[in-house]
């Protein structure tokens, strides 16, 4: 032990041994509990109903890996399309399908519990997957996901392709588009892609900290080889250190070429009201530009759904007195309305930044390691085993 | 001996709980974040949710969870939260939360100050490891992140505090907790 680290223990323990609580503590602890279950018996009969009518959706044993030419990763055969779907409660009875990642490897999760996973990280790189995006018009049996890996400090952007039960993973360092982003505690690259999958986006930290959402097309061969243009602009008045991050990318006007729509981006303290919408406009040559920005107020988590030319909104949010609200605008900004979950809340929603995938009437919903399938009804199913963050295949 | 509601078994039991362990949060909680009422917020945050795993039987070793609810508590609030708490008490002389009995102690001391300007994920590594002697597979356990990525964020860490201490007057200048 040199003499820094000796200082540096003596200077912490000499400040926190002269720190003591005030009686006021144990109150607040108290009221804050007594907050929750009052939250908790509001929510009660909708989380009786909710076990009634769905059952836990199952993440079982992950199967067969085989190694690929790729050094990094792991891969295996998807998932056998002949196979047949397993019967299985779930909102509205219709079948659905996500990629999810439990942190170290990616998998199709479906709504009969069926997972495959096509895509695992060695564990001698100490490499863990933080978010993804499935493009927009994936299959399982052709299927691209953008996914962010973080390791030693840094954040790596990376994309899987699933064709055919072949994979393939591309860097997008490997391309030229290598996020600056450095230290875990500034902006979060979280790849969003375009409703048409023509460009996808993250949010990166200039060298000066200021975040930056920046987007590159996106054709048949990766990052950078579409006809659609980059943008790269400044997001005013948002704080690298409050780690804000693309979450969803909606059009509001849309032609064959030319587009005009939002991104939004989230950060991780959903008390303060700094997400930003970031209007984007694409132009008849395909090139990207920032026409506007505007902060508004914050959610748990949101996410967002194109439906053809019209575009549905879902938000997460904590309500005053400690419980959940969940609300959706539809197509176009009709057939809007909110109902209340669970108390996720008390289950563990908010371990971490919370986060929403959209696909029809079915939300994925989840923080830290764990995700729940939620519906328009209330009604919320609990994803067994770690799922860190998931979206669905179209 | 009379009969107590199952509220007020709870309360009881997990009061004890609170007793054992409360100093040991809020003291964590302040050295992780640097300031009294973030401190006491954190705590009782971290205490409630702590709260609702315990009465369904979830956590077996209070301490650790707690521990890891605290950290958790601090980097879910962000940074841009308690820059925000120490300028509502600049400006409000708020002096509610945490007591600190000995504050001209702290206004002087040159390491404390230069950890207040680390990077958040620094001083987060290095708080666990050397505040709560941790090991870095359990530093790295409690942040969710790699040991490499504790190494080299308690690297990082000391290095940035060398060089601030190197510099003191521009470490106090800047150190605002």
């Amino acid at each position: 032990m040199d003499e820094l680290d000796g200082m540096v223990r003596e200077s912490l323990r000499a400040r926190a041994d002269d720190v003591e609580a005030t009686p006021a503590l144990w109150r607040e602890v108290r009221r804050r509990r007594d907050r929750r279950r009052r939250a908790r018996a509001a929510t009660v009969s909708l989380a009786a109903a909710a076990a009634v009518a769905l059952a836990a959706v199952a993440v079982p044993p992950l199967v067969r890996t085989v190694r690929s030419e790729a050094p990094e990763v792991l891969l295996a055969p998807p998932a056998d399309p002949a196979r047949p779907t397993e019967e299985a409660p779930g909102p509205a009875d219709v079948s659905w399908r996500a990629v999810a990642t439990d942190g170290a490897s990616l998998f199709l999760l479906e709504d009969g519990g069926a997972a495959e996973r096509f895509l695992e990280l060695p564990e001698a790189g100490e490499s863990t997957i933080v978010a993804l995006a499935v493009r927009p018009g994936s299959t399982a049996d052709d299927l691209t996901v953008a996914w962010l890996a973080h390791a030693e400090g840094a954040y790596d952007l990376r994309w899987t392709t699933l064709q055919a039960g072949a994979a393939h993973t591309g860097r997008f360092a490997d391309t030229g588009h290598d996020v600056a982003n450095r230290e875990p505690g500034g902006s979060t690259p979280s790849p969003v892609w375009s409703p048409d999958g023509r460009e996808v986006a993250w949010v990166e930290d200039a060298p000066d900290g200021t975040p930056t959402l920046r987007a590159v097309g996106w054709g048949a061969d990766g990052p950078g080889t579409g006809g659609s243009g980059s943008v790269e602009a400044a997001l005013a008045g948002l704080d690298h250190a409050e780690r804000p991050r693309a979450v969803s990318w909606t059009w509001s006007e849309r032609d064959a070429e030319q587009a005009r729509g939002t991104v939004h981006v989230s950060h991780d303290d959903p008390g303060a009201i700094r997400d930003a919408a970031v209007e984007v406009a694409r132009s008849p040559s395909g090139g990207l530009e920032i026409t506007g920005q505007q902060l508004v107020a914050s959610t748990l988590a949101r996410a967002s759904e194109q439906a053809g030319e019209a575009a549905a909104d879902y938000l997460l949010e904590a309500t005053p007195d400690g419980g959940l609200r969940l609300w959706w605008t539809g197509p176009g900004g009709e057939g809007g309305g909110e109902v209340t979950p669970p108390d996720l809340l008390g289950e563990g929603l908010d371990d971490g930044p919370a986060w929403l995938a959209a696909s029809g009437e079915r939300i994925l919903a989840g923080s830290g390691r764990r995700a729940w399938l939620l519906d328009r009804s209330g009604a919320a199913a609990p994803l067994e085993g770690e799922v860190v963050h998931a979206d669905f295949v179209d | 001996m009379s009969r107590r509601s199952r509220r007020e078994r709870s309360d009881l039991a997990f009061g004890e709980v609170f007793e054992r362990h409360h100093r040991r949060a809020v003291r964590l909680a302040w050295v992780l974040t640097g300031t009294r009422e973030a401190a006491e917020d954190v705590a009782a945050e971290a205490f409630a949710k702590v709260w609702v795993q315990w009465e369904r039987g979830r956590v077996v070793d209070v301490g650790p969870y707690l521990r890891r609810a605290v950290v958790n508590q601090v980097h879910s609030r962000g940074r841009r939260w308690l820059l925000e708490v120490r300028e509502a008490q600049r400006r409000h002389g708020d002096d509610r939360g945490v007591r600190l009995l000995a504050d001209d102690v702290a206004e002087h001391d040159e390491v404390w100050a230069a950890l207040a300007r680390l990077p958040e994920g620094q001083r987060q590594a290095i708080v666990l490891r050397y505040y709560e002697d941790l090991s870095e597979a359990d530093t790295a356990a409690v942040l969710g992140v790699s040991t490499g990525t504790v190494k080299s964020q308690v690297s990082r860490g000391l290095a940035r505090l060398r060089d601030l201490l190197d510099a003191p007057e521009r470490a106090f200048r800047a150190g605002g907790a």
